[in-house]
């Protein structure tokens, strides 16, 4: 059959067509679209976190009794330095506070300013004539979420915090913290150390937590048995931990929905083999007529087939397209809320655009794949049958 | 082929360019690098979860599967 022909017809039939392919395009697009939307966010919350992981202290120990975090005693620091190999030793004071009248909470980090690293990175955040300003006084940076929040009850300039030993503190709200940084910093108050510590209800020579380097990654694991020696309290955490943690980050949730994909997909390609196979079925027919008009059996097949791939890359595209404008134009409404939770301060989170074409190639073999055989298994039984029987 | 279909395929053409202009034209650095810097400042990088106070952001025992809802902590990795 002529080329252009073939394309004449296949186009027309789809379009005189249009309402029967539209359902299966509508069916399609809805679940490509929650399937992708899904795997963007949690490849995207991924990407994210394992960027801020190239910056991040490659040990964390702390002091646990029973199992549970306690305060660590400060001198460990002086006990870290003596060990050969470890570098930029810090203490890290942070910890939740409730605002109880609203059953919210915000993450208070209390930073030493006056350490270079932190220095330098406050410099990035705040202008260099800010930062005499910041330094005079209780002031904090806090996140966009935490700002909303305050904003909305009334705490404009300024917040009292509660401390354990039941005095206000009054702490000065500085700038907020860039909203780009809202995956990680929506719920944040950064602080000096000293008033951090106030407000949790620290003392003088205890913290959260303590973070260090150790350059050679070769000597990670002897470091470790090192620090672990130190004390039987002592609880290691390193890099190695936390990036494998991020690997695995959602693929409870991201494997929940394939499961739930391929259930559907089972279900779609089942009505759609029931639909092709029904004895007095129009395409049935359609397909009886064909053959009687003098079509071959490849013909037939081809038709269908060009008909069948069409149908399926409209609803990849459209799918993949509206989950993407969904996803990193639109940030995810609703379903953000299933990853990052929405019982706490409201996180206008804007998503890294991240596309795995390895997911995405996967998916579309996963769904091409049972659609064309569930199309063409019936069509192909029915076109190697006596026309006249075809259309009876 | 007919001139609806042409159409249409014209309009996905232009979803498929659209979606990589975005993703191409995207301030990568910009966005992780104010992640970055939050990070360098306070050390770590805890991902911003909405949830109540009283629920586990991580599962402490079996850190790679999410928080059982109980009150307990871990390293905020």
């Amino acid at each position: 059959m002529n080329s252009n022909a073939f394309w004449h017809f296949l186009t027309l039939q789809l379009f005189k067509e249009r309402s029967k392919h539209l359902s299966v395009i509508i069916v399609s697009v809805m679940i490509l679209f929650l399937l992708s939307s899904t795997l963007f966010i949690s490849s995207s919350i991924r990407f994210s976190l394992e960027e801020t992981l190239k910056v991040q202290p490659d040990f964390v120990v702390n002091r646990t009794k029973g199992g549970i975090s306690v305060p660590t005693p400060v001198n460990w620091i002086d006990e870290l330095l003596n060990i050969h190999g470890i570098s930029k030793v810090s203490p890290r004071v942070y910890g939740r506070y409730f605002f109880e009248a609203k059953e919210k909470s915000f993450l208070v980090v209390g930073i030493d300013f006056f350490e270079e690293q932190g220095h330098k990175s406050l410099q990035k955040l705040i202008d260099e004539t800010e930062l005499k300003a910041f330094f005079n006084g209780n002031n904090m940076l806090v996140g966009e979420g935490v700002k909303a929040y305050l904003h909305a009850h009334f705490y404009k300039d300024s917040y009292n915090f509660l401390t354990p030993k039941g005095e206000f503190e009054n702490v000065h709200i500085f700038k907020d913290l860039p909203s780009q940084s809202n995956l990680i910093a929506n719920d944040m108050m950064v602080m000096p150390i000293d008033l951090a510590r106030k407000i949790l209800g620290y003392t003088e020579d205890e913290v959260t937590d303590i973070t260090f380097n150790v350059p050679n990654p070769d000597e990670w694991y002897m470091i470790s048995d090192k620090v672990s020696a130190l004390h039987y309290d002592i609880n290691v955490v390193n890099k190695s931990n936390v990036e494998k943690s991020y690997q695995n980050l959602y693929n409870y949730k991201g494997g929940f929905f394939l499961i739930l994909f391929l259930i559907i997909l089972g279900t779609f390609a089942l009505i759609l083999y029931q639909r092709y196979s029904m004895v007095y079925s129009s395409e049935r027919r359609q397909i009886g007529l064909l053959r009687a008009l003098g079509w071959s059996i490849n013909d037939v097949l081809k038709l269908k087939f060009m008909e069948t791939l069409l149908v399926v890359l409209i609803s990849f595209v459209l799918g993949l397209f509206i989950s993407y404008v969904f996803v990193f134009v639109l940030g995810a409404p609703l379903l953000k809320e299933i990853f990052l939770g929405g019982q706490n301060l409201q996180n206008s989170v804007s998503f890294i655009p991240v596309l795995d074409f390895s997911v995405l190639t996967s998916i579309f073999l996963l769904y091409a794949l049972s659609f064309i055989a569930a199309v063409l298994i019936p069509v192909w039984r029915v076109s190697v049958t006596d026309p006249k029987e075809a259309m009876l | 082929m007919i001139k609806p279909f042409v159409v249409l395929l014209f309009m996905l053409i232009l979803m498929v360019f659209s979606v990589g202009l975005h993703y191409t034209n995207f301030s990568y650095e910009k966005t992780t690098g104010s992640m970055q810097y939050v990070t360098t400042l306070t050390k770590m990088a805890p991902l911003s979860l909405s949830i109540a106070y009283d629920e586990s952001k991580y599962n402490s025992t079996y850190p790679e599967m999410q928080g059982l809802g109980r009150m307990d902590f871990i390293y905020e990795q």
